[in-house]
């Protein structure tokens, strides 16, 4: 193998130049530009899985089980749902939709997650807000809001029926979870959550 | 008959109500009906309903499923997309409360070794300073969720003080004193409080940014805008303090090198060996 060759080999793992002029492509190989809805939900998803890595690294600092275990699923799952956004409904083989193909299943364990913590926890009675609820509780409330960004890019898409309805049903329970997961996370670090009490007013 | 303020929040005593950030409540005050929107997050049982709950009441009152269809409702009750702008705004106040929730479990752990005295007295009140703005984040969203046909009676009912705005002026003046001139543009980092505090700073600018877009922007109270808009000064200047309560050095844009073809092939010799 020639220098050159050699060279060329290895930088194509990572940086593949296809992208230089703006556009991209999805998994069923349609290019667009980078700026496609498409895209902002896929990036803001990819967002998520981040934060969501970092949220896990702090519950198991703190050892949050159940939450570690649940959180690794679904730092995994950004992954499908990544995948079945990247797969419009109008324009792809049935072959990929049968791929990518996000199941209902997983809104039912993300119901049964919720209300296993949310039964442990103190009914709500403010607006709470996270303040000194530790890390790992503070990067899950980030978590959710990103969660809520990616939904609402993700209705941009669902409006013209180019995503399945599962997807976007999981996200809005998604959030939910997150929620519920930040309260937890905080229960577990022994922090009470501080509570809005109206015109920039805490309680604690 | 029915009503909406944010005086629920006084009436909390009688019914259960459950709420999620940015879920704003109509009261029926005759019966304790709760109208139910924003986004879906809000859940209300009167005492009575309360003891004759099944177990079904428990789990709904998180996940409403009202916004599976990828619709919300604003402060008037009003449902829209949740890919309307309002949404949108909304959003990045709230991550920007989210943000600032991390960054200041980061700030928790900062020590100040100095001995000034008023120093140590703006380093002790920043984080009530970050949690009066957390609070006050909520008041800006309900402000934005309300459109045009309803401001009106809204602001009289919960108004959104300069004096907010007057504050956030003197916290930053009483950290500004403290701090060397600005020569060169700052690089976030310094430390990881004050690199937490650069993302605030960010994302309170995409916040603003949105908020800018909004159709109805001009009902929105202009105390609200100038808030937002010094939050981000707020938080540049709290970046800068974090660097210079731990007396690191604040890094300083320097316009990066470009290698000549020569020394780029000589690089490149270098790493094959």
């Amino acid at each position: 193998m020639s220098e050159e060759q050699e060279t060329r080999e290895y930088h194509s793992k990572i940086y593949t130049k296809t992208g230089d002029k703006g556009t991209s492509s999805l998994y069923n190989g349609e290019r667009r530009t980078k700026n496609d809805a498409f895209f902002h939900a896929l990036g803001t998803i990819d967002e998520l899985g981040a934060v969501l890595g970092v949220a896990l690294e702090h519950c198991i600092l703190d050892k949050t089980d159940p939450l570690i275990e649940m959180l690794e699923k679904l730092v995994a799952l950004m992954l499908d749902v990544g995948a079945c956004v990247a797969t419009p409904l109008d324009n792809s083989k049935e072959t990929h939709l049968k791929k990518t193909r996000f199941s209902d299943n997983y809104v039912k364990v993300l119901e049964k997650w919720i209300d296993s913590m949310d039964s442990q926890l103190p009914p709500l009675k403010h607006f709470i807000i996270p303040i000194r609820v530790g890390l790992a509780s503070a990067h899950l409330h980030q978590a959710r809001a990103i969660c809520r960004r990616a939904e609402r890019e993700m209705v941009s898409l669902s409006i013209h029926e180019l995503i399945p309805t599962e997807v976007s049903v999981f996200m809005n329970r998604l959030s939910d979870f997150l929620f519920v997961a930040a309260r937890f996370a905080a229960k577990n670090h022994g922090a009470d959550e501080g509570y809005w009490t109206g015109c920039g007013k805490t309680g604690l | 008959m029915i009503k909406h303020s944010l005086s629920f929040i006084n009436k909390l005593n009688s019914p259960r109500l459950i709420i999620n950030n940015y879920s704003c409540s109509r009261l029926n005050n005759s019966s304790n009906n709760l109208y139910n929107y924003s986004n879906s997050k809000l859940y209300c049982t009167t005492s009575t309903e309360n003891n004759s709950s099944n177990s079904n009441d428990h789990h709904s009152r998180i996940y409403t499923k009202t916004g599976d269809k990828g619709t919300s409702s604003l402060f008037n009750g009003e449902r829209r997309a949740k890919n309307d702008h309002v949404f949108c705004v909304l959003g990045s106040v709230d991550e920007l409360s989210a943000h600032i929730g991390v960054a200041k479990e980061y700030y928790l752990n900062l020590q100040y070794s100095g001995t000034n005295e008023k120093v140590r007295e703006c380093k002790d009140q920043m984080v009530q300073q970050l949690e009066e703005i957390q609070c006050l984040l909520l008041d800006v969203g309900s402000h934005i969720a309300t459109p045009k046909d309803s401001a009106d009676a809204f602001l009289k009912r919960s108004p959104f003080a300069d004096y907010h705005v007057e504050s956030v002026e003197h916290w930053i003046d009483a950290m500004d004193v403290h701090l060397p001139p600005l020569r060169n543009f700052i690089l976030p980092g310094g430390n990881l409080q004050s690199a937490q505090f650069h993302v605030c700073r960010s994302v309170c600018r995409r916040a603003e940014r949105d908020l800018v877009s909004l159709d109805h922007v001009d009902t929105v109270n202009p105390s609200v805008m100038k808030y937002v808009n010094r939050l981000s000064d707020y938080f540049f200047t709290v970046a800068r303090f974090c660097v210079f309560l731990t007396n690191s050095q604040e890094a300083v844009y320097k316009r990066p090198k470009v290698p000549s073809e020569h020394e780029s092939k000589y690089q490149r010799h270098l790493e094959k060996r």
